[in-house]
């Protein structure tokens, strides 16, 4: 069909107009105006609109069910729902790709669109360097993972798209996710193209920091899609596994994160210009280190893409050749210091110091864990596993005292704070939390002591800034609303995430139907085993009884899909989910006989874990949002 | 009455402290689920012994049952196991010669990140 | 000066990524160590299928120059497709084969057997895969071949394929080891 057609010259296309692009950057950079060239503008344009164009090419490709592109073959099947035949487009490499060059040349456009208030030269260099990027992408994809390559003779069907990824959080995380790492590539661009016309200033912050808050949200939102997917697909009842492709969209966010903290004070102030900038280059080119580990080939992991070691070598030819950029750009042009850089020990800016200093050490922690294995194995053979003990020890005591200098930075001041004042309040908030885990612990007296101290920081954090809300809806008192959602987000967070891991509990039975046992609080019947035809899949439906202590009765229904395009079997939990705990069936079937293994599971407060995710990002939306009205 | 206060607190601590201290005794069914945790299905890219439902974990629980039975310790279990299969089928590495680099690196660089903090506020906050 | 010292730290690191990087790309991605090569068989013990008394183990390799455990059930696929191969390497003088039905029913591993032929010297039942973890094995179909010395001399992880069974022709052949 004409789409593959239309797809593979208009990336052709877009090539070209790319390297016209840099033609006419390069002219227009010299003409001593303020105004960006329409050459310069119409070039961008043409370049965003044919990546468009050839994306969606794919997508039609995809919704059509056109067969005679590789891509749709192996991915598609014509029996799928429509919404998951669109999310196949990018549910693959090659279309994962395009989805991300489509991102990288939407940000260009919109870069050069809503810079109109700075330097020419600026955003000429921004553009360039983001041209580079671009330009970059395109010709791997063009040379290693061409998305529209053609099959002879075309095939009747496809192969059918892995069942565990026809999941709706799962199809929209991709497209989020990206936003969130592709979004670090007009920071990282227009950082080298700020050191270069020495613009590395309050200014350049003030105009850089909302895309490093839209990244940061799409990139915190992306996380979150991918553990609620994890959670309610895989059948472990787990959301989080510390597995390599997972580590590698986290050690961006640790960076963002410390970089959105940074540039908060660098667009108040001449201070931390050098930090910022190595910030802004660490964040893209761990991005660019993610997308090179799982597509290479280098990593077993249980989401990689393509193992092929050709494109290992562009990727990572191309990210050296990134970083060696950077640095010579670094040292070349170190930003001038111009400083009005003095301030108190107890003050915001030192807690945000201290905060990046944090944020580094997490990175390095899961930077280490992830690449070591392959390390070790490069160089003597062997081959270990870092999983959640190693990540669990080295990270959960750290959180402690970086939770409790969280919350004592939300109530200091810029500069320099009378801690005197807040020695009250933050003494009355402590002994609170400290009654509390005195509460926790009596109920419950198997915790360690690390984690009643995580129970403690927690909710030290939460208290603390629930008071700042009381005082905002109560005494109308002005606080900074998104950095106090936030931060109320991530102590939920842990909390949750404590609560959750030290309260949990599960049980593994294997019954047959019509039998039943005796769980701590509850008796489980296996009712009823049913078989259902569904649009691509069969199901055997388990149906169970959950009866509590009171005589309350629970319905379950978890299933076994047997898939037929392409021929896998899944176990499909049913949970049940209340604002207190999730409870969480499972069951598989033990070959060879007709008992079943039935796992069930209790999970408190599950669902906050998700909630305070999104407030998380919430709170950075509603910085956005409320821009107008605060100075921050 | 602030020596009150603090003498409260102490109390309440050493109290809390006796009552922290973790019963030693652990439920069978929970050591073989600690340990399971802690192995890896080397046969599912990336789940544990625990998560997994596959024939091999199921074997392998079975193996730290019987094992738990005979007597040997939830160490030598893994030692067992490293031998068999090599040392990537335990999740926590261990802490041996050519493991220094994984276990220090984290903490050399917020050491570093700590000492760099330090002197550039030093200098700052002496000029204040 | 100490800018420069900064900037080649910096510069040789990127590099030494580079390098190491490139190297680990070019490491073979089996996902399944070979840990044991090279290495001697541990003991196992399991009930003959044909008398529950008689117990096949290590002692059970005796007599000839190469020996292979193969782990197999009638219920696995892909053990099937193997059984020619197995049914070939039988007749080599050199070597003993001794099987592993893992997890089967008595009736259907005889009937199995019955119908594909019965490549194995003596039998061993592993009703609950422990012996196939006391051999270090990952699942069925998996296959170790053994010198006389009962060393580890290649593990075959899924079912045997055409250059497999060239593989071990040509170490019973030549009489040559990998290690």
């Amino acid at each position: 069909m004409i789409f593959g057609e239309l797809g593979y010259y208009s990336l052709i296309f877009s090539i070209l107009f790319s390297i016209l692009l840099f033609f006419f950057i390069y002219q227009d950079y010299f003409i001593k105006d303020n105004k960006v060239s329409t050459k310069v503008y119409s070039f961008c344009f043409l370049q965003f609109f044919t990546i468009i164009i050839s994306f969606f090419s794919l997508v039609f490709s995809f919704l059509l069910s056109d067969f005679s592109i590789v891509a749709v073959f192996e991915n598609s099947h014509s029996s799928k729902p429509i919404f998951y035949k669109f999310s196949g487009t990018w549910g693959n490499h090659e279309g994962s790709l395009l989805l991300w060059v489509m991102v990288l040349s939407s940000f260009l456009f919109l870069f050069l669109l809503n810079s109109k208030k700075n330097p020419k030269k600026y955003r000429l260099l921004t553009i360039f360097f983001q041209n580079i990027l671009v330009v970059g992408f395109l010709i791997f994809i063009i040379k290693t993972s061409n998305p529209f390559e053609k099959l002879i003779p075309i095939p009747k069907e496809g192969l059918g798209l892995n069942p565990i990824l026809q999941d709706p959080a799962l199809a929209i995380h991709p497209p989020i996710l990206y936003v969130g790492y592709v979004g670090s590539s007009i920071i990282f661009s227009s950082a080298l193209a700020s050191m270069i016309v020495n613009f590395v200033s309050k200014i350049w912050a003030q105009s850089i920091k909302i895309w490093v808050l839209i990244s940061w949200i799409f990139l915190t939102l992306g996380i979150m899609l991918g553990s609620i997917w994890a959670y309610y697909e895989l059948g472990w009842g787990g959301f989080w596994f510390w597995d390599p492709v997972e580590n590698v969209s986290l050690m961006p966010w640790f960076a963002l994160t410390a970089l959105l903290h940074s540039i908060i004070i660098l667009a108040r102030r001449n201070v931390f210009q050098s930090w910022t900038i190595i910030l802004s280059i660490i964040t893209f080119t761990l991005s660019m280190n993610g997308t090179f580990l799982v597509r290479s080939g280098i990593l077993n992991s249980i989401h990689t893409f393509a193992n092929d070691p050709e494109r290992g070598i562009f990727i990572l030819t191309f990210l050296i050749f990134l970083s060696l950029l950077s640095l010579v750009i670094f040292f070349a042009y170190q930003p001038q210091k111009k400083e009005d850089f003095f301030f108190n020990f107890t003050s915001k800016e030192m807690g945000i110091a201290i905060n990046n200093w944090f944020m580094i050490f997490f990175l390095s922690a899961v930077l280490i864990g992830t690449i070591y294995p392959i390390l070790l194995e490069i160089i003597n053979g062997k081959k270990i596993s870092v999983g959640p003990p190693y990540y669990n020890f080295i990270l959960a005591p750290f959180l402690i005292p970086f939770l409790i200098i969280m919350t004592i930075s939300t109530k200091v001041d810029w500069i320099r704070s009378n801690i005197n004042q807040k020695k009250k309040e933050l003494l009355f908030l402590l002994i609170f939390s400290f009654l509390f885990i005195l509460i926790i612990n009596y109920y419950s007296q198997k915790i360690s002591i690390i984690n009643l101290l995580i129970f403690f920081s927690s909710l030290f954090l939460i208290f603390g800034l629930s008071k700042d809300f009381f005082d905002f809806f109560k005494n109308k008192k002005k606080i900074n609303l998104s950095q106090t959602v936030s931060h109320f987000g991530f102590g939920l967070l842990i909390l949750s995430i404590a609560i959750c891991g030290i309260f949990s509990k599960e049980t593994d039975v294997n019954l047959k139907v019509g039998e039943s046992i005796k769980l701590d609080n509850y008796e489980l019947i296996f009712n009823d085993l049913s078989m259902k035809e569904d649009k691509n899949f069969k199901k055997i439906i388990g149906t169970f009884n959950l009866v509590d202590i009171n005589g309350k009765t629970f319905h379950f229904s978890p299933e076994l899909r047997i898939y037929n395009q392409p021929p896998i079997v899944t176990s499909e939990a049913n949970i049940q989910t209340n604002f207190f705990k999730d409870k969480y069936i499972v069951m598989n079937n033990i070959s060879g006989s007709d008992y079943y293994n039935i796992r069930f599971q209790e999970k408190p407060f599950m669902v906050w874990i998700w909630i305070s995710g999104f407030l998380i990002g919430l709170g950075g939306f509603l910085s956005i949002a409320l821009k107008r009205n605060s100075i921050d | 009455m602030n020596l009150y206060i603090k003498k409260f607190f102490i109390l309440l601590l050493i109290l809390n402290c006796n009552l922290s201290i973790a019963f030693s005794e652990e439920l069978f069914d929970s050591r073989i689920k600690k340990i399971s945790k802690n192995i890896r299905c080397i046969i599912c890219q990336g789940q544990s012994i625990d998560d997994s439902n596959s024939d091999f974990a199921l074997d392998i629980k079975n193996f730290i049952k019987i094992k738990l039975n005979e007597g040997l310790s939830e160490k030598q279990i893994y030692e067992l196991l490293k031998n068999k299969y090599g040392e990537w089928i335990v999740f926590k590495p261990e802490l041996n010669y050519s493991n220094y680099l994984l276990w220090s690196f984290p903490y050399l660089i917020f050491l570093i990140g700590g000492v760099y903090i330090f002197i550039k506020i030093r200098r700052k906050i002496i000029k204040f | 000066m100490i800018k420069k010292v900064q900037f080649g730290i910096l510069f040789l690191i990127i590099i030494g990524s580079f390098y190491f990087f490139s190297q680990g790309l070019r490491i073979n991605k089996k996902f399944f160590p070979d840990k044991n090569i090279g290495v001697e068989l541990s003991n196992f013990s399991a009930p003959s299928i044909f008398n529950n008394e008689i117990m096949i183990t290590k002692d059970s390799l005796k007599n000839k120059k190469f020996y292979i455990i193969n782990i197999w059930a009638s219920w696995c696929s892909p053990c099937r497709e193997e059984h020619p191969y197995l049914m070939k390497l039988s007749r080599e003088k050199l070597l003993k084969i001794i099987g592993i039905n893992y997890k089967d029913k008595k009736n259907y591993a005889i009937k199995f057997l019955k119908k594909f032929g019965n490549p194995y010297s003596e039998i061993g039942i592993d009703k609950n895969g422990i012996v196939s973890i006391d051999l270090g094995s990952h699942g069925v179909p998996e296959t170790i071949l053994l010198s006389e010395e009962k060393i580890i001399i290649a593990k075959f992880v899924g079912p045997l394929n055409k250059n497999d069974y060239i593989k071990i022709i040509k170490i019973i052949k030549n009489n040559e080891s990998i290690y």
